[in-house]
């Protein structure tokens, strides 16, 4: 899980990494694979997470521009 | 599924899913294969749109097409485990002889953000099989 998860993150070039997890999965029958690289690379979100015990918390952030006053 | 006699055209083994939330169906159309999607999937559409993938690829090489088109307009949203599925849709046709290969058309709905991001993506995947419309 976290070895899973670091890859994800610590992947210099979200998009690169995607379509590495693509060619990956592409004949995987349990799950996808997909998931975490395509919110990072799709909605260009950050990730971090925290694991305690067997609670893993998977927080996903982004910086919207604020909405000019019309 | 179902096949259906097109006068002085080929026949189609039509493949459908209808689960409410998900609406799929093939067609002939324009000389080509046609696949409509309609609704949103998630993963209890996964097996149904994977199995249904296979057909469609059967009857691509069978009728021998030079163009499978998906239509994406209708489709609000899929997640992972069923974007996954045309992955593997894909390299089955990547594997493929190149004069086997046909060509995948995603028909998009540029107000549906995630497509254009999930096409782009899927594009940059397979340059040379792919392309996208709006």
């Amino acid at each position: 899980m976290r070895a899973t998860l670091d890859e994800v993150i610590a992947a210099p070039d979200a998009q690169a990494h995607y379509l590495t997890l693509m060619r990956r999965t592409a004949k995987r029958v349990d799950g996808s694979g997909l998931g975490l690289g395509r919110v990072r690379a799709e909605s260009e979100m950050q990730l971090t997470y925290t694991i305690e015990g067997e609670n893993v918390l998977l927080r996903a952030e982004m910086r919207l521009a604020a909405e000019e006053p019309s | 599924m179902s096949a259906v006699e097109l006068p002085g055209q080929a026949t189609l083994e039509v493949s459908t899913i209808d689960t409410g939330e998900l609406r799929v169906r093939t067609a002939l159309e324009n000389g080509g294969l046609t696949v409509h999607f309609a609704g949103s999937a998630d993963s209890r559409s996964m097996m149904s749109i994977d199995g249904l993938l296979t057909k469609v690829h059967a009857e691509a090489l069978r009728l021998a097409v030079g163009e499978v088109t998906a239509d994406f307009r209708g489709f609000d949203f899929m997640n992972s485990s069923c974007f996954k599925a045309f992955v593997s849709w894909i390299c089955r046709v990547e594997e493929l002889d190149a004069a086997a290969q046909y060509k995948i058309c995603f028909l998009s709905d540029e107000a549906k953000h995630w497509q254009r991001r999930s096409l782009d993506a899927r594009k940059s995947f397979a340059v040379d099989l792919i392309r996208t419309e709006t």
